[in-house]
């Protein structure tokens, strides 16, 4: 078998694996959080020295 | 809705406080005798009031946790909830095993082990497995792929061992939780989130089940892993330590936690539901270092849990949970550096909206844990500079007085300094000792003598290495400082024997700085030379260190230092895993039906190091 023929039936082989493989379908939600809000006079200050650096 | 954790009680409030006053109290204390010393020595410049902050705040830390170790010591255990064993369990966990670039017949054997063992407590269909591979290497995918189709057939667990790769790691490991639970949460009510270097006791996780079924407030639960299967000198110095001595902080850690304990990133069970939707993580503004997605995700999450209204718990009683670490002090610091650029990030959530004060707390303790290391580095160059700025003495300080007044010395004051610096770093440790005298528990350490001796050891080779970390980790904060963006390593928890060329050319810049230092010191302030010895002499030596110190240490003359139970009598977890390992090593398991070698002529499985080349 030539390498071509080889790489071919090995992808084949890993899209068979990777297929039974896969994950049970139950979605969940999962929303991005609110995480720099921070109070304006702090993160004005904050910012500024954070750009220093 | 779930039912919201109740109010953090008054004894808890009552520790906390203790803690930091206590902690302000030692470093107060350290503070005045500097001013006193300084002051009597040769007068306050400027220079030693900026070196009396920054004593200040270096003690501040060092009594924080030696405070967390007396806590330990004095732990109370509080009554945990759980679902009794006569009672079954509804709820359905998937066990997460996140993998990247990994030795996958290392990874998959343990998670066989631990399937086995499931199966043989009669927990076996409770628990899913799920391995979420980054991995980026298309050879080690291919194996990780091959080894799966093994591991099913052999457990014949098709539909209840799963395998995915992502094409692309967005969020790298908490994006690969993130991506489990966006396809896949529903299906389970608990996940337990493991490292690929992560195995626990089969009866572990159930008991972690049992108590998170019976507090529906409880949204995620840690315990504390344990090291093991190190075989350098370096690797077994930090089994043991974190083995002997992490219990202990982990118990101060747990007086202290409330409702908001701790993260370590694995080892932990979750609420999906709480964790789905609570723990969305947002890239953070701007550009790596300190933007992009959040590295150290952890204490973020925690964070969020709690701000949510899930209680997040340690329990230190756990056992069973373990992991493997660094075998060298290249890859430990490789590793610091990208835990220091995760922790830096908490510059920006430290003051983000509605967390609970103790979580902010939280995140400035991980900011503190690596910045105490170059403060500690400019408090000694400042020590170096201070007597070229002292103001020249006056010896004649009284008018009209006719003999000359000479400075006092105070050597003595900066020794009791240094000795209560020196004390709040390894009183704890003694007293671990003498109280696992009192209960038995040096028995499984080989006995007192051998404790004590492990101690002793223990404390000598972390002070050679504290000044090796200092550098390292004041140049990797420097470069997060500087914008430059450390990436994700690979974690490499193997033999890691480091040649001396690899350790010289990783510390051939800081063995010049220590000889820069001793020779200056040596010529213009020849005062300071003691003082510095301690931490020049290893910066100089430290290519030797790193080397000498990854050397194998499992077997031979040093075999007795540094014993851990574990070594001494392997938990029935290692030895379960262990012996698969061994027989996968000696004969790999058939590859099952639906893998045909008539159609496809696989190889023998190529051994983990030799997977170089790509798919």
């Amino acid at each position: 078998m030539n390498d071509d023929a080889d790489l071919a039936a090995r992808q084949r082989l890993l899209a068979d694996i990777l297929a039974r493989s896969a994950l049970p379908n139950a979605p969940m939600a999962m929303p991005k959080q609110v995480l720099e809000a921070q109070p304006r006079w702090l993160f004005s200050i904050y910012a500024r020295l954070l750009r220093r650096t | 809705m779930h039912k919201p954790a109740r109010p953090i009680s008054a004894a808890v409030i009552f520790r906390r406080l203790s803690a930091v006053v206590f902690s302000l109290v030692v470093s107060f204390a350290a503070t005045d005798l500097f001013v006193r010393y300084a002051d009597n020595t040769d007068g306050m410049s400027p220079i030693d009031t900026f070196r009396c902050a920054l004593i200040a705040i270096t003690t501040l830390w060092l009594a924080w946790g030696a405070v967390l170790s007396l806590l330990g010591l004095l732990y109370i255990p509080e009554r945990i909830e759980r679902i009794p064993d006569d009672q079954p369990l509804k709820g359905r966990t998937a066990i997460l095993v996140p993998v990247y670039n990994e030795d996958p017949v290392a990874t998959f054997s343990r998670i066989a082990a631990m399937d086995e063992g499931l199966a043989a407590i009669g927990a076996g269909a409770l628990f899913d497995f799920a391995i979420l591979s980054d991995t980026t290497n298309d050879a080690v995918a291919e194996e990780e792929a091959l080894w799966w189709a093994r591991l099913v057939g052999q457990r014949q667990a098709e539909g209840r061992i799963f395998y995915r790769r992502r094409a692309s790691n967005i969020g790298k490991k908490a994006g690969n939780i993130e991506d489990f639970i966006r396809r896949s949460g529903a299906a389970y009510d608990y996940a337990m989130i493991l490292d690929a270097d992560s195995l626990m006791d089969p009866r572990t996780m159930l008991e972690m089940v049992r108590r998170m079924e019976a507090d529906p407030s409880l949204g995620l639960l840690q315990t504390l892993p344990k090291i093991i299967h190190a075989q350098s000198f370096f690797g077994r110095a930090i089994q043991f330590s974190a083995s002997y001595f992490s219990p202990v902080f982990a118990r101060g850690v747990a007086m202290l936690q409330g409702n908001e304990g701790p993260f370590w990133g694995h080892n932990a069970l979750v609420r999906v539901a709480a964790f789905a939707e609570s723990c969305g993580l947002p890239p953070l503004s701007g550009r790596p270092p300190l933007g992009g997605h959040i590295m150290s995700h952890d204490y973020v999450e925690a964070a969020l849990l709690a701000r949510a209204g899930w209680k997040v718990r340690l329990d230190p009683d756990l056992e069973g949970s373990f992991e493997e670490s660094p075998q060298n002090l290249l890859e430990f610091a490789k590793r610091d550096r990208r835990w220091c650029q995760g922790n830096m990030q908490y510059l920006k959530l430290v003051f983000a909206p509605n967390f609970r004060l103790w979580s902010r707390f939280v995140f400035a303790q991980g900011i503190m844990a690596y910045i105490a290391s170059p403060i500690w580095l400019v408090f000694l160059l400042t020590s170096i500079a201070a007597p070229f700025f002292a103001p020249r003495p006056d010896y004649f300080p009284e008018p009209h007085f006719p003999f000359p007044i000479f400075p006092a010395d105070e050597t003595f004051m900066a020794i009791v300094l240094m000795a209560g610096i020196w004390c709040l770093l390894v009183l704890p440790k003694f007293i671990i000792v003498l109280r696992g005298i009192g209960t038995g528990d040096n028995a499984r350490f080989g006995g007192t003598l051998h404790a004590f001796a492990s101690t002793l050891g223990e404390i000598v080779f972390s002070s050679l290495l504290a000044p090796l970390m200092l550098w390292f980790q004041s140049k990797a904060v420097l470069q997060v400082l500087m914008g430059a963006d450390g990436g994700w390593s690979t974690a490499n928890r193997g033999g890691g024997r480091v040649t001396f060329g690899d350790a010289w050319q990783a510390s051939r810049v800081m063995s010049f700085a220590g000889l820069l230092v001793l020779a200056f010191t040596a010529l213009a302030a020849r005062d300071m030379l003691g003082w510095l010895t301690p931490i020049a002499v290893p910066m100089v030596i430290s290519p030797l260190l790193i080397w000498a110190s990854s050397q194998a240490a499992r077997d031979g003359a040093l075999a007795w230092l540094f014993l851990t139970p574990n070594e001494i009598k392997a938990a029935p977890a290692l030895l379960a895993r262990g012996t698969i390992l061994e027989r996968w090593e000696a004969h790999a398991p058939e590859l099952p039906q639906f893998v045909t070698p008539e159609t496809v002529p696989l190889g023998p499985p190529a051994p983990a190091a030799d997977i170089h080349a790509g798919f």
